[in-house]
């Protein structure tokens, strides 16, 4: 088990370096000039040529890289253009609502998706299995949006249990941010929820068939045994790696609904910088979401490796 | 009075009856055969005494279990052997706590720990194993596992599907001997089904016989087996015993495949910093096959024997060694085989069922191979497929179907139709016949004696059955390690042979 881990975390290290250096050069070998490009086409060349020398731009791009590299070592990532304010405090400041946004999303809708995936594979074909997936279709139709602004409808503006939109910061007030969660929570949650349930249904209706479900009855265990006990486990495996997928979608992804909710989340942060031609802003968030997403399929497979003894030891290989 | 007692029992699935009016009983520590081909109703016999018949099928007569009332039936007075060893442990848990999962089960208040490892120690394998997962183990460990879970509940009967057939001729043997010794000392009582009259001759005193679901034959197995009744149970007896060999008026031609020095290693898993250890899966393989030659391959699971089949199809290269087929020469430095040798030799798989792709109709598959040959029309094509059908005892308008719509035996004729649309000179045959029930075997055997003695076909026939390798091949081969160990005429090979592993594997085979 140490021995993959270790194995890929250098994987994992060397992705990180691949993928800054693509970040990096993209956007530096893009025809034109970036600091013209950053001021807008009214701006004078007095202008330009002051941004370019606090771009560094008169170095080589091979300088400015290293240079690059070395600041985000240093959890510098520079200042952003458009705001004029350190960028590592702005993605620290997003990601306090999008991280907590996405881990209690992740957790709510794995809460929710896997019981019901799991009845309705028990129930297979019969009416709470029907009920069950009907239930997913909707819930995989809604956008999330329109959901979004009906909880709001309804626990903000009728009933007033939560507020309905915008986020003090954690140190401020940590009970009203963590109310203002709730409801972006439910939004994202649900349609990852009707997801994962149809997910682990087709998987543990497949292992249900397996051999050693058999063996187990055979053992004395009552069908409801053998599927918590030996077929739970063996379905997980693809649940998994869709659990991986939405999770780097729910770091970023979210901007529609940070909208509805008036959040400062990572995918306004991103937005604006864009409109902005903040390409500084723009840089360093793309890094961090890449570093996010590499990162999370890298728990991923250790989760993979932790549930599944046969990808620990992993498979054998000709060399011919 | 008997331990179970089934009475007229009958299942069917929907409307289709498919066990009719069976009636059977088993004695305490009395050991009972059902034989039978696939799709007799064996297994739902099983099934149905231990009680795991899927709710959709539909049974009718009766069955009385004589164990106490109240307690659960599975596990505690009928434990179960089931036939695949790869796929019947559950592959995220380690099988010391397979085991240990039946005892918390039946045998509350024990010592778990200590009890785990006497039934380890009962089916003859290390203590360490009990820390191990199932892949870690070889089929024939894994069945030995299986064995120990279903002994924890100390059952009065135990019910073993076909647990050895899946497993190779050795291996084979010493489960059956540790199940009869096992059965003895506890005085257990065993019903054991069985496609092979053989094992069944060699475990039980008693045997029925069923044919598509009816009883055909009772009886003690001495005067089954010594004075059958039936003619279907005839019939299996006879395909059961050694075929025949039929000699070919075929001479045998000059070299058409040379081997020399032919290596394989495969690299294990292991950390990419560490130093690299590998299996050496074939050491310095040399050998020869002659125009219309019938070279038989046998060895042990493991011994190499389908990483040589896969290397001389070209499937796979070696590391180090040449070879010679048809005029070409490929290998390690001389490159990839050439597609003009890749159309002068086929393959036929084990698996009838696994080796056709189910979206494609028999059409698309027997036509594929002629891809290689793009300078016959579609007049000739045609003619090639009918005529590949027609020698393999099938007709034309069967190409329409799709794999599903055939049997076992059928799907093998198709396999050897396909190998022989390119009329090649060397046809590869891994294990043709060891997943076709033993009445289709000799039909299929006779199949290939013919297509050799019209076309003059060279075959490399592996397989792990001594008595098919014996009817069938000039030649034998024995593998062991990687490493031809022993080859030669078969007669002087298994009248004499000198390997050790030779000997052992004739020792292992099941006579009726």
């Amino acid at each position: 088990m140490i021995g993959f881990a270790a194995k890929r975390i250098f994987g994992v290290a060397v992705t990180l370096l691949v993928a800054a250096a693509i970040i990096f050069f993209l956007l530096d070998i893009l025809p034109g000039d970036p600091a013209r490009f950053m001021l807008g086409i009214n701006a004078t060349d007095d202008a330009v040529a002051a941004l370019r020398t606090e771009l560094g731009l008169d170095q080589s791009a091979f300088n400015r890289f290293f240079i690059w590299l070395f600041g985000l070592f240093q959890g510098d990532l520079g200042i952003s253009f458009s705001q004029r304010m350190p960028v590592t405090q702005l993605m620290a400041e997003r990601l306090q609502v999008s991280l907590p946004l996405a881990l209690g999303a992740l957790t709510l809708s794995t809460l929710i998706g896997l019981p019901i995936g799991i009845i309705a594979a028990q129930n297979r074909g019969k009416l709470g299995d029907t009920l069950a997936m009907i239930l997913a279709q909707v819930g995989i139709a809604i956008p999330n949006f329109w959901f979004a602004m009906l909880l709001v409808l309804a626990f903000a503006v009728t009933w007033r249990i939560f507020p309905p939109g915008g986020f003090v910061p954690w140190s401020d007030d940590p009970l009203l941010a963590a109310r203002s969660l709730v409801l972006p929570i439910i939004a994202l949650a649900l349609p990852q929820a009707a997801i994962l349930a149809r997910v682990m249904r087709t998987s543990l209706v497949d292992v249900m068939q397996a051999d050693f479900i058999r063996t187990a009855r055979a053992k004395g265990l009552t069908q409801s045994q053998a599927i918590w006990r030996h077929g739970v486990r063996n379905a997980l495996l693809p649940v998994l790696t869709i659990m991986g997928l939405q999770f780097a979608f729910l770091i970023a992804g979210t901007i529609i609904v940070e909208n509805v909710f008036y959040l400062p989340g990572l995918g306004r942060l991103i937005f604006s910088a864009i409109s902005a031609r903040d390409l500084i802003v723009v840089r360093s968030a793309i890094l961090v979401l890449v570093a996010m997403v590499i990162l999370v399929m890298f728990i991923v497979d250790l989760a993979y490796a932790f549930v599944d003894p046969r990808i620990r030891a992993g498979g054998g290989r000709s060399d011919g | 009075m008997s331990l179970v007692e089934v009475k007229d029992l009958s299942i069917s699935f929907g409307d289709h009856a498919v066990v009719h009016a069976i009636s059977l009983s088993i004695d305490p520590g009395q050991r009972v055969g059902v034989v039978g081909e696939s799709g007799s109703g064996k297994s739902l016999t099983a099934l149905s005494i231990i009680d795991l018949l899927p709710e959709s099928d539909k049974t009718k007569g009766d069955i009385v279990r004589n164990v106490p009332t109240g307690e659960s039936l599975r596990g505690k007075h009928i434990g179960m052997v089931f036939q695949e060893p790869m796929t019947a442990l559950n592959p995220l848990m380690k099988v010391g706590d397979q085991i240990r999962e039946a005892l918390e089960l039946h045998l509350p208040g024990i010592d778990f720990v200590a009890r785990v490892a006497e039934l380890i120690e009962e089916v003859e394998l290390p203590p360490s194993v009990a820390n191990r997962y199932p892949h870690e183990l070889s089929g024939g460990q894994r069945q030995r596992i299986g064995l120990a879970i279903a002994l924890a509940g100390e059952p009065e009967l135990l019910i073993a599907d076909e647990p050895t057939s899946a497993l190779d001729m050795i291996t084979q043997a010493q489960i059956i001997a540790l199940i009869k010794r096992v059965c003895k000392a506890h005085n257990m009582a065993l019903l054991f089904i069985s496609h092979d009259l053989g094992a069944v001759a060699a475990l039980c005193d008693f045997v029925h016989v069923l044919e598509r679901g009816k009883q055909v034959e009772s009886g003690t197995t001495s005067s089954v087996l010594k004075s059958p009744q039936q003619a279907y149970t005839k019939r299996l007896i006879a395909a059961a015993k050694p075929t025949r060999r039929r000699l070919t008026t075929r001479t045998i031609g000059p070299p058409l495949l040379e081997l020399d020095g032919i290596s394989k290693r495969f690299k294990l898993p292991g950390p990419i910093w560490a130093k690299k250890s590998y299996v050496q899966a074939l050491s310095d393989i040399s050998l020869t096959i002659r125009e219309a030659e019938c070279v038989g391959l046998v060895g042990p699971s493991g011994c190499g024997k389908t990483t040589l089949s896969r290397i001389i199809a070209g499937l796979q290269t070696a590391q180090r060694g040449t070879i010679q087929f048809d005029g070409h020469a490929y290998g390690r430095k001389l490159g990839e085989m050439p597609r003009a040798a890749r159309r002068e030799l086929s393959m036929v798989f084990q698996d009838p069922f696994g080796s056709f792709d189910p979206r494609l109709n028999m059409a698309q598959s027997l036509y594929e191979p002629l891809n290689l040959m793009p300078e016959l029309d579609h007049a000739e094509r045609r003619e090639r497929v009918h005529m590949a059908l027609e020698r393999v005892g099938l007709t034309p308008e069967m190409l329409k179907r799709h794999p599903h719509a055939f049997s076992g035996g059928q799907r093998q004729r198709l396999a050897i139709a396909r190998a022989l649309v390119l009329r090649p000179k060397l046809v590869v045959l891994d294990e043709p016949v060891s997943a076709l029930d033993v009445s289709i075997r000799g039909d299929v055997l006779e199949l290939l004696a013919d297509l050799r003695e019209n076309f003059g076909i060279a075959y490399l026939f592996v397989s792990h059955d001594l008595d098919v390798v014996r009817a069938v091949a000039d030649r034998v081969l024995v593998m062991d390690k990687g490493k031809i160990v022993e080859q030669g005429d078969v007669d002087t090979v298994f009248d004499a042979p000198q390997a050790e592993i030779t000997q052992r594997l004739l020792d292992a085979r099941l006579g009726v």
